[in-house]
């Protein structure tokens, strides 16, 4: 396999038929570990409009695979895992989202090579192989990864964990469309969607506000909610909130909840036992409110504020609003 | 309808060790079902309640977990596969996959196949997803719910990022089930009694013949290079003991842009 093409291929994703921010960050890198081993970023995408693509030149790629119209899941690893066995690709990259972490699996198991969930940092060796490092075990450990003979190396980062990348506008770069496939089979359809208030899916929200027992109640909770929508974040819950009935069980972090890596987790009224912080050690920045100083939360804080939980959210929320 | 349900043995709280060889060690170390996996078995079995559907439950692992599955049989599942072979240690995602879906096909295939959308251990969630490519089913994630099955289509709902969506899937299909859906049923006295004596079958690599390059540690496309030990001491806050100082600093901290590794 080697003597393989030095493309790194990046999976795009849009909205609005302009591409995401997170497709962004990821053609940044790509376009950072291709200077290093001296390769070229080619993105594949769907939906956008032509001139749009010029945000992805812009970004760091050279060349566009585009497919016409929205594509699902299916057929997207298809085509996918269809081109890269055509050009093998030295690299695929993709976002660990809803659709990224559906369509990298069944494209990697497609080429029969390996992938890397949710990296926190890619770099290339000495050798020219991809360094993918995530954390392991619960967020206990971090784990160095390599595909040395499988290609193409592919590996999932979660959107915001590198930073969006400087635009250049004087990049341009070519346009290939991706042809329609007649026939192709397509057994999943998606036949209504409905908006999900805010991020109520907290594994993927980048901001947290969580509560503990010690909201004390589900009126409690609704004020968390106030916060949650000055700052664009879903609301959580410990399993003591949980069981005491003050949020549903899908809000639930940790353990046997949820698992969140959001880059801002505010905790109020939770004192952070074990089967709590398991699910939330990876968070960026955390921020934690509890009136015991001695609270396992707070060792998990970059600012601890050991004061009254509602005294603290009228004054955060007085100070967000100036 | 032949429903089989991929569950997975994680460790029941933190507490992790690894091998020379940078895989985990499993031994001495209390043993769970997947939290996530316990809610697709359950799905499974309130499809078994409305339909005539027989639910298998297939689990990889070592020998040991046998004990753990048979604990299922009294709620209701009607077969109980472990696949266990040594030349299966250490798999990746990749390999766990191959195996899984090998074990799926020597089974006889199934109509769905379910899992949990993720693992509180490894995390990835990329197993379902694999096993769905390599049987070339369609794969739907992060499911909420079935609402039924008509002519060989199963109406669905899953969460993305942004909506909810209803989607339609042509039969064989792979759910991974969120956490959050239903809640396990526990089993009740007269299905102790009664259910409790199916005994697991064992799979080894003599019945699947995968060859030994694609099993195990072998077999896998990633290999673990080096794994530290990450810092889990006190992050030493700064602390507040005022709440109005505590949410100025707080919404300092807030209103700082995002923060990331550098642009190289």
């Amino acid at each position: 396999m080697n003597g393989a093409g030095r493309e790194i291929w990046v999976l795009g994703e849009t909205i609005g038929q302009t591409p995401c921010p997170h497709t962004l960050e990821l053609i940044g890198k790509a376009a950072a570990l291709a200077e290093q081993s001296g390769g070229a970023v080619f993105c594949l995408t769907d939906n956008l409009k032509k001139d749009a693509c010029g945000l992805l030149f812009a970004a760091g790629c050279s060349r566009v695979f585009l497919y016409g119209a929205p594509w699902s899941e299916y057929v997207c690893s298809r085509i996918l895992a269809d081109y890269a066995r055509q050009a093998v690709p030295d690299i695929i990259l993709g976002s660990a989202t809803v659709f990224g972490r559906s369509v990298m699996p069944q494209t990697a198991a497609l080429l029969k090579t390996g992938l890397t969930a949710d990296c926190t940092g890619l770099s290339m060796t000495e050798d020219g192989l991809l360094l993918q490092t995530r954390p392991a075990f619960g967020g206990n450990l971090t784990a160095d990864i390599l595909c040395a003979r499988a290609r193409p190396q592919m590996a999932t980062v979660r959107p915001k964990i590198f930073p969006p990348p400087a635009l250049d506008d004087q990049r341009s770069g070519e346009i290939v469309s991706i042809p329609r496939k007649d026939g192709m089979r397509e057994p999943v359809r998606v036949v209504s969607r409905i908006p999900v208030p805010g991020q109520s899916n907290i594994s993927e929200a980048e901001i947290i506000i969580a509560g503990g027992a010690g909201i004390g109640s589900k009126e409690g909770f609704s004020r968390l909610y106030e916060l949650a929508h000055l700052l664009g974040g879903a609301v959580g819950a410990s399993r003591a909130a949980v069981n005491a009935g003050y949020a549903d069980s899908w809000a639930q972090i940790g353990l046997t909840g949820s698992t969140v890596r959001p880059r801002l987790y505010l905790a109020f009224g939770i004192s952070g036992a074990v089967q709590h912080t398991a699910g939330m050690r990876s968070a960026g920045k955390v921020i934690a409110v509890n009136t015991d100083p001695r609270a396992p939360i707070f060792d998990y804080s970059d600012i601890a504020v050991i004061a009254d939980w509602q005294e603290t959210l009228d004054a955060l929320l007085r100070e967000l609003s100036d | 309808m032949k429903i089989v349900v991929c569950i997975k043995q994680v460790p029941e709280n933190a507490q992790v060790a690894v091998s020379p060889q940078l895989t985990m060690v499993r031994e001495g170390i209390s043993l769970v079902i997947n939290p996530a996996d316990a809610n697709a078995l359950e799905a499974a079995l309130q499809l078994k309640d409305r339909y005539d559907a027989s639910v298998t439950v297939l689990s990889m692992g070592k020998p040991s977990a046998e004990s753990m599955l048979r604990q299922l049989a009294p709620l209701g599942a009607d077969r109980l596969v472990l696949v266990s072979d040594p030349a299966f240690s250490g798999s990746d995602t990749y390999a766990t996959a191959l195996v899984l879906s090998r074990a799926i096909r020597y089974l006889g295939g199934a109509d769905m196949i379910l899992c949990g959308r993720r693992a509180i251990d490894g995390e990835t969630g990329q197993v379902g997803p694999e096993i769905a490519a390599m049987l070339d089913t369609p794969c739907i994630t992060n499911c909420l719910g079935v609402s039924g099955i008509e002519d060989g289509t199963l109406s669905c709902t899953r969460l993305s990022e942004r909506e909810r969506q209803t989607v339609l899937a042509c039969l064989p299909a792979l759910l991974t089930v969120c956490e959050w859906i239903n809640s396990p049923r526990l089993p009740s006295i007269f299905s102790l009694r009664h259910r409790a004596d199916i005994p697991a079958e064992l799979l080894t690599n003599r019945q699947l013949g995968i060859p030994e390059e694609l099993c195990g540690l072998k077999g896998s496309p990633t290999q673990v290079k080096k794994m530290d030990v990450r810092r889990d001491e006190s992050k030493n806050p700064s602390k507040y003991r005022d709440a109005d100082q505590g949410a100025k600093a707080a919404a300092e901290l807030i209103r700082r842009p995002a923060g990331g590794e550098a642009v190289s």
